[in-house]
């Protein structure tokens, strides 16, 4: 997947500026940067979720089409079946009516996968028994990770997750940081994660991407950003995650 | 039996101090004891539903099924009439988690503040208050952003908005729980130092928080929660140091660090 020239702006304001990127199988790229910085926006754009009022440009190149950014019906077309979301509020995203197995099944039906509902949820590390369970009698840590099995359900190319650890405590974060990578290496699935914690994407990411107000303002290797901050948004990240 | 955290220096008057012993709220939290006032920097960990924001609830009575003791000046606040936890208002504030929704939408920053202070039964602020000049300053927010409603602040801005709000009833104890956590790392960094920084007035300050980092330096004991019961307790630098809990030895090994 690569993106050309991501710009999205509303009402004349631009709050994307020129964002590009690519990423191949079994990779894995960090958008980090301050709150603010459009990180959330870039995945709801690639997704065609981008409000409804904002004007989006810029290319996806996913293999060898072409779909413009602006192209929300291309985009709906890819949506959970080349590109899935983990999104930031886990537990608001699950249908509180239905039971987790119910979800698994009616999305695994939507995308001709395979429906193995006890399954999915070991390979998220949950307990089987948790399908008949409805989402308001499971923890953040579990509605985090049936969320991460929905996504995954789709059988995507490119998973996409918008901060899936801020909800939850130390431990469950750095058990998600650690199942991320292991799921999307197991697939070979491209991850994408939105993080605003340098340190816990260092646990599954190999490059990043810094957005600061609508600009990538620095990318390369994680090691290297570490290393050697080209610019000051990306050393204040790097100074807040080694602070103590 | 709780543990112990009688770290509250003595010249402070009992008057402000808030003590519990065995303190219990229904089967979420058993057996906390603590000691918290002027001068006591207390960090309270655990993971998520280990009874932390419960504790927190309890010891500014929002919590109703309350057993074992909790006194604030000497006097017996559990079981006791509504009234008796008057005086609690003024003396203990508390500071919500999510920095969107601690503050009334409605409400300026300057009319959130009056009604705190009317609240506490301290006197009105005028216009061009020295004191809430200085108060702004405390907590690093420009005086301008007085007439802006929370939706029109960032949510750094918000938490120093909400924390003002609890200075502004001049209390002996602020409760802090999780304000970080809503905020990206640079962010929450300004809000601990600024926590810091009034760590140097006499207000004291129980600080919860599941990210161990921000508590050395800001607090100097630290009660650790398991399922409700406190495991471990002690100086922060000792018991982060050298956990000698399970609970405690799995919430440093998850700590984010480079």
């Amino acid at each position: 997947m690569q993106v050309e020239d991501l710009g999205c702006a509303i009402d004349g304001r631009a709050l994307l500026d020129a964002v590009s990127f690519s990423i191949a199988a079994g990779e894995s790229l960090a958008l980090l940067g301050p709150s603010g910085a459009g990180k959330s926006l870039v995945l709801r754009c690639l997704l065609g979720l981008a409000p409804a009022q904002a004007k989006v440009t810029g290319t996806l190149c996913w293999g060898e089409r072409r779909v413009p950014l602006a192209d929300r019906g291309a985009l709906a077309e890819l949506r959970g079946r080349g590109l899935a979301l983990v999104p930031q509020a886990a537990a608001a995203s699950l249908d509180p009516m239905r039971t987790v197995g119910d979800q698994l099944r009616e999305v695994c039906a939507l995308h001709d996968t395979d429906s193995r509902p006890r399954e999915r949820l070991v390979e998220v590390g949950l307990s089987p028994e948790l399908v008949d369970r409805h989402p308001h009698a499971l923890s953040g840590g579990q509605a985090q990770r049936v969320a991460l099995a929905l996504a995954l359900a789709c059988r995507p190319s490119v998973l996409l997750a918008d901060e899936p650890m801020a909800s939850l405590d130390c431990v469950g974060q750095a058990a998600l940081v650690e199942l991320l990578a292991r799921r999307c290496e197991a697939e070979q699935v491209a991850l994408v994660l939105v993080s605003h914690d340098l340190a816990r994407a260092v646990g599954c990411c190999s490059r990043a991407l810094v957005l600061d107000r609508g600009s990538v303002v620095a990318g390369g290797s994680l090691a290297t950003l570490l290393a050697a901050p080209p610019e000051p948004t990306t050393a204040a990240l790097v100074a807040a995650a080694r602070r103590t | 039996m709780g543990m112990s955290l009688e770290t509250g220096s003595s010249e402070h008057v009992e008057e402000d101090m808030l003590v519990a012993r065995g303190l219990t709220v229904g089967t979420r939290l058993r057996g906390v004891d603590l000691r918290l006032g002027p001068g006591v920097g207390l960090g309270v960990v655990g993971r998520s539903g280990s009874g932390k924001s419960t504790l927190a609830r309890a010891l500014v009575g929002l919590e109703p099924e309350l057993a074992g003791s909790l006194q604030l000046a000497g006097r017996e606040l559990v079981g006791a009439p509504r009234a008796a936890w008057a005086g609690l208002r003024a003396r203990v504030q508390l500071v919500w988690q999510d920095p969107a929704t601690a503050l009334d939408p409605c409400l300026s920053i300057r009319r959130s503040i009056e009604e705190a202070r009317k609240l506490a039964g301290r006197d009105r602020f005028t216009r061009d208050d020295p004191r809430l000049r200085a108060l702004m300053e405390r907590v690093a927010l420009a005086p301008e952003l007085l007439d802006r409603v929370p939706g029109a602040l960032s949510g750094g801005q918000r938490q120093r908005a909400a924390i003002a709000r609890a200075l502004a009833a001049e209390p002996a104890l602020l409760i802090v729980d999780e304000i970080t956590s809503a905020l990206d790392r640079p962010v929450a960094w300004t809000i601990v130092d600024l926590l810091r920084t009034l760590r140097t007035g006499e207000v004291g300050l129980m600080m919860i928080s599941h990210d161990l980092s921000f508590l050395p330096g800001t607090v100097e004991t630290v009660l650790v929660l398991d399922e409700g019961s406190p495991v471990e307790s002690g100086p922060v630098e000792a018991v982060l140091g050298r956990p000698q809990s399970a609970t405690t030895r799995e919430l440093v090994d998850a700590a984010p660090r480079l």
